[in-house]
């Protein structure tokens, strides 16, 4: 079925979006000097890709209306009059939604990736960054399609891009240096993405949004890597005007991403009134609390690769987010692979003690007729 | 100037206008200029750098329009200067970009341009007001000229700022102070 019959409001999917390519594709003929942790981050590219074929369990049911299992609370509009007008069935309706213009917004992203990951092949000077974002490219087409594949077959319904979204990844695009699409997409969007995928892995109650979620995590963190890597080493040069016209489009970045990305067209979709929904957005405990945390991983690697100048600092003590730069990366890091090779091994554990269990019960059935003959 | 650079004069105006500078976003200004905001940066560097840009362009107009005032006034250079800086004050009040500066209320927003930050906007306005002075008072010492002429800028933009009397009123003061500090010369 084409997605154009999924999205909740119309696209017209036989027109391609087109933003104007900038830059030059550079070659390279030196294939010889790499460096060490680039080199070994390329290497665990290769070693640690999967397939969602055979990865995630697909045969897992999703009931489209509870899909992440989360509880009502989250929900920005919980406890206000609108709330308490709508029927149940509106609700169930609304938690569709959500989830669906959510992980819409995850797919489009990582489309933006693999382009943006492409696009630091062809421009990135150094052939051990071009190998490695090559693989990098590879993960966010296999995270596009495992997106796309929870959307079409488990919720049935897709949401357009976010408008302030493709405009953030227009502007990140339209740039011909190369670490510009590498600081607004790979630190920014991507940063915000991370910490989205983070809490809705750690908030649903539900097997298989976690199996995508944890997985999708655990390539991230080589991203995350790279990023720190490769933006660290080139930003040591900047001169102060280069570095502040960096650090006013983080600033501008943070703010848009906080502001205006948080799904202010579902309300009118499902039929509420768009301005005072969104204005709950505001108020909503729950909402603070989200909106504050999808900067968990942007702050500590925006101050890692050195764009900590004053404007960067004021914005985020503005936003109530200026510790975040304290917290530990690595170990934020280690923590979602571990999360993903954990749940492998649980899912191996349980599959386990099912075979296990069919094989005492098949022993049992087997026993069972034999008495029953011995009886006889 | 080039088209491109008064595209994103435009829409830095627009934006300082519609949503207050504070709150205006470069990759906005870039956008509704149609270009991206490389460009933007290539151009001006940083919005400081466009704010800058913008405060030293209107300011350029509000000289040219006082300057048409001067020299279209038949009176004496006194009462040519009270005219024209009537003109000025005037014009300030009603002027949409000067409202949103003395309106914006965080402290990210234009008027410091025209305050703490206004050393390039002065000196801009002042070195167009020596070359008047000059041509009319020709035998004052060129010290003197550039003491009037960047007393009578503060003052106005003072005003501007924080306005005292209504503009005709105030306009008098201005013009009578620098006929006061100008009294040796022949005016021409």
């Amino acid at each position: 079925m084409s997605t154009r019959d999924l999205y909740a409001k119309p696209v017209d999917v036989s027109r391609t979006w087109d933003v104007p390519m900038a830059g030059d594709s550079r070659f390279n003929w030196e294939y010889d000097n790499g460096r060490d942790r680039l080199l070994s981050l390329y290497q665990k590219g290769k070693d640690k890709q999967w397939d969602q074929t055979s990865r995630i369990d697909w045969s897992i049911e999703v009931d489209p209306y509870d899909s992440l299992g989360l509880p009502q609370e989250v929900m920005a509009i919980y406890g206000t009059p609108v709330w308490d007008k709508i029927t149940e069935q509106q609700k169930k309706e609304l938690a569709r939604h959500h989830a669906a213009w959510q992980f819409s917004q995850f797919l489009h992203g990582e489309q933006g990736a693999m382009i943006c990951a492409a696009r630091i092949v062809e421009s990135v000077p150094d052939l051990d960054s071009k190998f490695y974002a090559a693989t990098q490219t590879m993960d966010e087409a296999r995270h596009a399609e495992t997106y796309a594949r929870f959307l079409q077959e488990k919720l049935g319904l897709v949401y357009p891009i976010n408008d302030n979204l493709s405009k953030l990844l227009e502007e990140t695009l339209r740039d011909s240096r190369w670490d510009m699409p590498y600081l607004g997409m790979q630190v920014l969007i991507e940063g915000l993405a991370l910490a989205a995928f983070g809490m809705l892995r750690d908030m649903t109650t539900k097997p298989l949004p976690k199996q995508i979620l944890s997985y999708v995590m655990q390539d991230e963190a080589r991203h995350v890597a790279f990023g720190r890597l490769a933006l660290k080493d080139a930003y040591a040069d900047l001169t102060s005007a280069e570095r502040d016209e960096r650090e006013e489009f983080v600033v501008e970045a943070c703010y848009l991403m906080r502001d205006r990305i948080r799904g202010r067209e579902v309300w009118g979709v499902v039929g509420l009134d768009e301005d005072e929904c969104d204005g709950y957005v505001d108020s909503s405990e729950f909402m603070k609390l989200f909106r504050n945390q999808l900067f968990t991983r942007i702050v500590p690697i925006v101050k890692d690769i050195g764009l900590w100048g004053p404007k960067v600092q004021q914005a985020y003590l503005d936003m109530g987010v200026l510790d975040m730069g304290d917290a530990d990366l690595d170990a934020l890091m280690k923590n979602d692979e571990d999360l993903a090779e954990k749940l492998d091994r649980d899912r191996q554990e349980a599959a386990e003690v099912e075979r296990r269990i069919t094989e005492i019960e098949q022993t049992i059935a087997v026993g069972a007729g034999e008495e029953a003959v011995a009886v006889d | 100037m080039s088209p491109v650079r008064a595209a994103l004069l435009d829409a830095a105006y627009d934006a300082a206008v519609g949503t207050g500078w504070g709150r205006a976003r470069m990759g906005d200004v870039a956008a509704a200029a149609g270009v991206s905001r490389q460009t933007l940066y290539a151009e001006f560097g940083s919005k400081d750098g466009l704010a800058q840009a913008l405060a030293l362009r209107e300011a350029t107009r509000f000289v040219d329009g006082s300057e048409a005032v001067l020299t279209g006034h038949e009176g004496t250079p006194s009462e040519a200067i009270a005219a024209s800086t009537e003109w000025t004050l005037r014009v300030a009040r009603e002027d949409p970009l000067i409202k949103a500066a003395l309106t914006d209320d965080g402290s990210d927003g234009l008027l410091p341009y025209l305050t703490t930050r206004s050393d390039t906007l002065l000196a801009a306005v002042t070195a167009r007001n020596v070359d008047y002075l000059r041509s009319h008072w020709p035998d004052l010492p060129v010290d003197d000229i550039e003491f009037v002429a960047d007393t009578l800028v503060r003052l106005t933009v003072s005003h501007i700022v924080s306005p005292a009397s209504p503009a005709d009123v105030t306009a008098r003061s201005i013009a009578h102070l620098v006929d006061r500090l100008l009294p040796g010369g022949t005016p021409q």
